[in-house]
């Protein structure tokens, strides 16, 4: 891996509906084991940033990098290669577990999808301990479990095949106060071990995890670069606006 | 006299406790916030304060408007309170509204009503307009003729507001009015809900999860845990120093948080 050239590169991409453009010339580079909050409000562009980074979509222009390689979602085998890499987690934990499956059988599946060889069981229960869960919720049901427990569950299975990105795209948002900390600090944890792009609308939330922010405002990237400096110091009006509406306690 | 008196209220569904002994008062002019995170009863407690509990839900204790019992009180009785004494905005304002009449006519529905009520005749358009234009909506004679489609998420909840106050209600309350909003027109809809408040001398419940939210605009909270009010006070005093460990962990999380977007590089 080229350490210089990033993880992750996200070069002069531009993205289309129609012609509404929702993404206009956005240039990003993640370096391995770094963390990257996608800040933005609704409309802003995150979640379709991420999901060209997850290759669910083709850029109208430019492209995305993964260790020096194109992202080609038209090529379906470099795609289940590229998956093995590349996993997420997504904003609710009610409707993105099966509710008929095991939690043994929802975690496994990127294993079997991914045709990963090995011990898989031992991944399994490797990837549930790593999330702070208990072996014996294996052979129960997703119902069972509570909202930031579910987000555990989906968690691991999104770190089962051992991706070296991890994506999450609101993971903490539908979280009560308690729940979404206690979240955030496994996030922090995995983030020793692997590279993360983190999408919020929460500045605090990514304030607590992430080592860079880029700002998004309606397909456009405001301002980017490493976390603390951009809040303790936001160039950009918009950076500055939404900084100043996040509510805060009473000194 | 006391506006919304609730006293040991207990709230049960199939056997199970969902609030439990739960009382509280609010005076004209006051502003209570009712703090809990998802399960802890505070959007039950306001349902069953304007008297909607799904008919499962058992309720004992009392709940008094403006001196009037709610639990067990006919519903022609509760159609009169609400509107008169209370009115309610939602979290989400695209169901709230009906998506198949133009915003105007339906923030109408309920001057019409207040003006049969009165007894005294109106301009409704006029009355249409000067409404959208309290709650700060831009061209508010174009948007009275769009559909809630069509105009954004801050703008259907201040359409929400405008129906609210159109009843003239003593008390608003408000269960998690922004948190379906983006943060930069969540902080102007706090603005304006506390100006309205203030300006009309309405007595406000606002409910939500969010603890700097519910600092910006009340006096006085009730911190909810399981159901069970465990701790109550001015909202100064709560969140500087918490005596419950429930609310101490509460306060924590939501500081950590502020540290964060404080930290210096």
């Amino acid at each position: 891996m080229n350490s210089t050239s990033g993880l992750l590169r996200v070069e002069n991409l531009s993205f289309a509906y129609g012609r509404a453009a929702t993404l206009s010339d956005i240039s990003l580079t993640l370096a391995a084991g770094r963390s990257l909050g996608l800040v933005g409000e609704s409309g802003s562009g995150k979640t379709t940033l991420l999901r060209l980074i997850l290759g669910l979509e083709r850029p109208s222009a430019g492209r995305i990098l993964f260790d020096g390689t194109p992202v080609e979602p038209r090529n379906a085998a470099a795609m289940r290669a590229y998956r093995r890499n590349v996993q997420a987690v997504f904003q609710d934990p009610y409707s993105s577990l099966d509710p008929r499956q095991k939690v043994s059988r929802i975690v496994s599946e990127p294993l079997r999808a991914l045709k990963v060889d090995g011990d898989q069981a031992a991944l399994v229960r490797a990837a549930i301990a790593d999330v702070g869960l208990e072996p014996d919720i294996l052979d129960r049901l997703p119902h069972e479990f509570s909202g930031g427990q579910r987000q555990r569950i989906a968690i691991a299975r999104a770190i089962v095949a051992r991706p070296r990105l991890l994506l999450a795209d609101e993971a903490v948002s539908a979280l009560d106060l308690s729940t979404r900390i206690r979240i955030i600090e496994l996030f922090k944890t995995l983030a020793t071990r692997m590279t993360l792009v983190f999408v919020s609308h929460d500045l605090g939330a990514v304030a607590a995890l992430c080592d860079e922010v880029a700002i998004l405002e309606k397909g456009h990237l405001v301002e980017a670069g490493p976390t603390r400096k951009i809040l303790h110091n936001p160039q950009h009006p918009y950076t500055q606006k939404l900084l100043g509406s996040v509510p805060r306690m009473p000194a | 006299m006391t506006l919304l008196s609730i006293q040991n209220l207990t709230l049960t569904a199939a056997g199970q406790p969902l609030v439990q002994n739960l009382s509280f008062a609010l005076s004209p002019g006051e502003r209570l916030g009712l703090i809990g995170e998802s399960g802890s009863g505070k959007s039950l407690t306001a349902l069953a304060a304007i008297g909607l509990l799904p008919p499962a839900i058992t309720v004992t204790g009392s709940i008094t408007l403006s001196g009037t019992q709610v639990i067990g009180a006919h519903e022609h009785t509760l159609n009169r309170l609400r509107g008169t004494v209370t009115a309610t905005v939602f979290q989400e304002p695209l169901t709230a509204l009906d998506p198949l009449m133009k915003v105007g006519r339906q923030v109408a529905e309920p001057l019409a009503r207040r003006a049969r009520r009165d007894n005294t005749p109106i301009d409704l358009n006029r009355e249409v307009m000067r409404l959208l234009e309290q709650v700060a909506l831009p061209e508010p004679s174009r948007i009275a003729r769009a559909y809630p489609h069509e105009i954004s998420g801050g703008q259907r909840q201040r359409v929400a507001i405008a129906m609210a106050l159109a009843c003239r209600p003593q008390l608003l309350i408000a269960d998690e009015p922004t948190t379906a909003l983006d943060v930069t027109t969540q902080a102007e809809i706090l603005k304006l809900l506390d100006s309205l408040v203030r300006e009309r001398n309405m007595a406000l419940l606002f409910i939500s999860h969010d603890l700097p939210v519910v600092a910006k605009v009340v006096d006085r909270v009730v911190v909810l845990q399981r159901g069970e009010a465990v701790e109550t006070g001015p909202v100064a005093q709560v969140f500087a120093a918490p005596q419950h460990p429930y609310t101490q962990s509460l306060v924590a999380a939501a500081r950590a948080f502020d540290a964060a977007l404080e930290a210096t590089p």
